[in-house]
Order: C-alpha cells, then structure tokens, then sequence
C-alpha cells in the first residue's frame, strides 16, 4: 500500500467511527501501522482538508480521539437541516452546575449544593439525562450521597482533549476584609 | 440601585444575586459594607412579586442568614469573647462562599464560549459495520461463569426429574404453598445443626417444579425472617445453608 492509499484507508476509517471517534492505538491496530507512521498520516490529511479549500471536512481531535466533523463556517449552512425545536441551549444554572463537577468532581450533590446555594435536583437530572455527567461511586461524607463527574460527551461537547484543558480558577485576592462588614 | 429592573428568574440563587448586588455598587466583595448589603437583599426579595415558594425558601435562608450577622453587628462591642468569635465565623464564612461561587460564576463565561464553539463541528453517528468479527461459539458469555458447570447442573436437574417421572400416571394437581414447605423446611433443618447444601435439602423432597418454586420462596421467607442464613462463597459455587436457632 502506498502512501496515498494509506490515507485513503484512514479517512475511510474516520468516517465510520463518526462521533464516537478513535483513538491513536486503534487506528493502528486496523491499519496494521505502528504509532509514528499513523501520526504522520493524521497530520498529511488534517493538511490536506485545512489547505484544500474544496473539502468540507476537518479533523478534529476532542477526549483524545481523532473525529472527522464538518468545518465549522459552514454550520450556519447545515443548521437549516435541524430541527431547532429540539436545540435546548445549556441554562446558567446547567454552566455553573457543569463547572463545579468539573473542577471539584467527583463531588456530590450536597457540596454543590452548598457551592450554589441553591437545590440543584433539576439541573443534576437535566445534565443526567444529556450524558454530560455520571454517577461515580459514593461519597463519604455523611449520608454518602452519590459522587458526580463529568463525561467523554462533555469533552465532547465542549471541545476539550481533557480537563487539564480548562482554564485555571481566578483565585481572588484576600484582602483586608474588614470594611465588608463595618 | 437597579433593583426594579430585574426579576430574580434571572439569577441562578442567592448568591448570585448578592454579586448582582455588590456589582450593581460597583464596590469589590471586600469593602461593600454588609449593613447596606442586608438592607438592600431584604428589600429586594420584599419588591419580587409571586415569589414561587421553592425559590424563595433559599432566598429567605439567606436573608435570615445575612439579618443574623447584621444583628450581632448591632449588639454593642462589649460582649463576650465567644459572640466575637461566631461573629467571625459567619463572616468569613459568608466572603468565603461568596468568593468560591464568584470564581465558578466567572468561569462559565468560557464554558458557554466553548459550548458554543463545539457544537459547530458536525460529525455522524458511527457506521455499525454488520459482519461477525468473532464467531458465535467463541463469543464468551461472560469472564466469571463456568459454561460446563452451568450445563451440567441444569443436565443433573433434568435428569432427576426425568428419572421420577412414572411411566404412566394420574394426573393429581396437589397444591403446595411456599408456606406448607417452609414448615418442613424448618422441621427437617431443625433436626440436625448441620449446615445444609441447598440441593441436599431439595433431594428430600418431591422433585417436582412446584415444590421447587415453593422451596425457593419458602427459603427466602426464612432468610428474611432471620430463621435461617443462605451462604455461597463465589458465583455459581454451592449453596449452603444453616439454621439459626
């Protein structure tokens, strides 16, 4: 096989993978390639649809797996096919809820509570139900309530290749606090 | 203060509304001063109509809880050191929160950034590629179970039965209840203290589905009841049982 066939092969094999994307060692085991020469590969055909203006697709790598997507300046025009009753945007609650499993997870229901200061039931349930967390074992504090995290979909979604991603925290300076409560 | 703008769906609960607050006086966490703080959340609840009950009970705990620190603001300087120290508390407490919630808070501004930016690459549900990779006979049914102990314990059962099943016979519906099966149960365990093999236990009765039905609920009644303890040491390993008496 040459070159150009291998890489024939591994668009072929991007596009049935589709979202659920592969990783590197899978890639070589159904190439029958080692690691370097399938990374060389990945790089020419990332090459090729970036420069190649005549191609609608780009690969994208999001939670460590390689995933072949459309470009993204075209979304406006592949928007027209959704169903925009069905586009459910995430809530400010459903965001900070999300943001606090993602840095302090695995953590359960009462500390996030504790961190909002409000019920966060429904939310929980919601970003449940859209697989942008799991369930992770019991915590030990009192009651041991159930712990929480985040997905391979919230990578995903959010387009990370992992947590060590995210931005660091603002921590904010503690100053003389005096004044705050004169 | 903008209060009369805003309507408290807007917030995601009470301390988000205290930032809203402490924002609005464009003063940083550390010098508003909690006094005003108090006055204007208190107010602001008072001007929300159709407080949904839910909602509001968050909103009046923090109320309440910021109406407390206030009031021992208030209780002139010379009390007792313990005031003074849960004074404290509660305070630092409060910035503590309110400090924590504030880094969360700035920080979904990149979450919905991202969001957004991530839902713009499409891509389509994997190809299910229809073919046997493994062939059926290889396919294991599962890592722990034994698929030769498995058949020849049901082949065993099979064939007891077969081998009490009369050449010809009446038929006779005899009813049996879990209840009547419990009662020899416990007659024949209570004979000995010996701990039981469950299908030791079955041989000496009818080996008929009925009766095995009865046993089975039979044996879970007196397990619950604590009258008798069911052990098995692994999956698929024999059963034991033992009569507590």
């Amino acid at each position: 096989m040459n070159n150009a066939e291998k890489i024939a092969l591994l668009e072929g094999l991007l596009f049935l993978v589709g979202d659920e994307g592969i990783m590197l060692d899978e890639i070589c085991e159904v190439l029958e390639l080692e690691p370097q020469e399938v990374t060389l590969l990945l790089t020419e055909l990332e090459e090729e649809y970036q420069n190649n203006t005549r191609r609608g697709f780009i690969i994208t790598k999001f939670a460590k797996k390689y995933r072949l997507t459309t470009k993204k300046e075209y979304y406006s025009f592949y928007l027209k096919l959704a169903n925009n009753k069905f586009e459910s945007k995430l809530s400010q609650a459903a965001l900070e809820t999300l943001a606090i499993i993602a840095y302090r997870g695995p953590i359960s229901k009462p500390e996030i509570e504790d961190l909002r200061g409000v019920n966060s039931d429904n939310v929980i349930h919601k970003l449940k139900a859209r697989e942008l967390i799991k369930e992770v074992g019991k915590s030990e504090i009192a009651g041991k309530p159930m712990n929480y995290q985040v997905t391979e979909e919230f990578l995903k979604v959010f387009k990370l290749s992992s947590l060590s991603e995210l931005p660091e925290l603002q921590e904010a300076k503690l100053e003389d606090d005096e004044e705050l409560f004169k | 203060m903008e209060r009369y703008e805003v309507n408290l769906e807007q917030f995601t609960g009470p301390l988000d509304l205290l930032l809203h607050l402490i924002k609005g006086k464009e003063l940083d966490i550390f010098t508003i001063s909690l006094a005003q703080l108090t006055d204007q959340f208190t107010s602001y609840l008072a001007d929300v109509n159709n407080l949904n009950i839910e909602v509001a009970a968050e909103y009046l705990l923090m109320a309440s809880y910021l109406v407390e620190i206030k009031t021992k603001l208030l209780i002139p300087k010379q009390e007792v050191e313990i005031e003074d120290n849960y004074e404290t508390d509660l305070r630092n407490e409060l910035i503590a929160r309110l400090l924590e919630y504030k880094k969360i808070k700035e920080v979904t501004k990149y979450f919905k950034e991202q969001h957004e930016q991530g839902r713009q690459y499409l891509s389509k549900p994997k190809t299910i590629i229809k073919g046997n990779k493994v062939p059926d006979e290889q396919l294991p049914l599962s890592p722990k179970i034994n698929v030769d102990k498995l058949a020849n314990t049901f082949l065993k059962m099979l064939e007891r039965i077969n081998l009490q099943r009369p050449l010809q016979s009446n038929i006779v519906i005899s009813e049996v209840s879990p209840e009547d099966m419990a009662v020899k149960i416990v007659q024949l365990m209570g004979e000995t203290s010996k701990t039981w093999l469950l299908e030791e236990l079955l041989s000496h009765f009818e080996p008929t589905l009925q009766v095995f039905v009865a046993s089975f609920i039979a044996l879970l009644d007196l397990a619950r009841s604590q009258k008798i303890v069911i052990e098995q040491s692994d999956h698929l390993e024999q059963i034991y049982l033992t009569f507590q008496k």
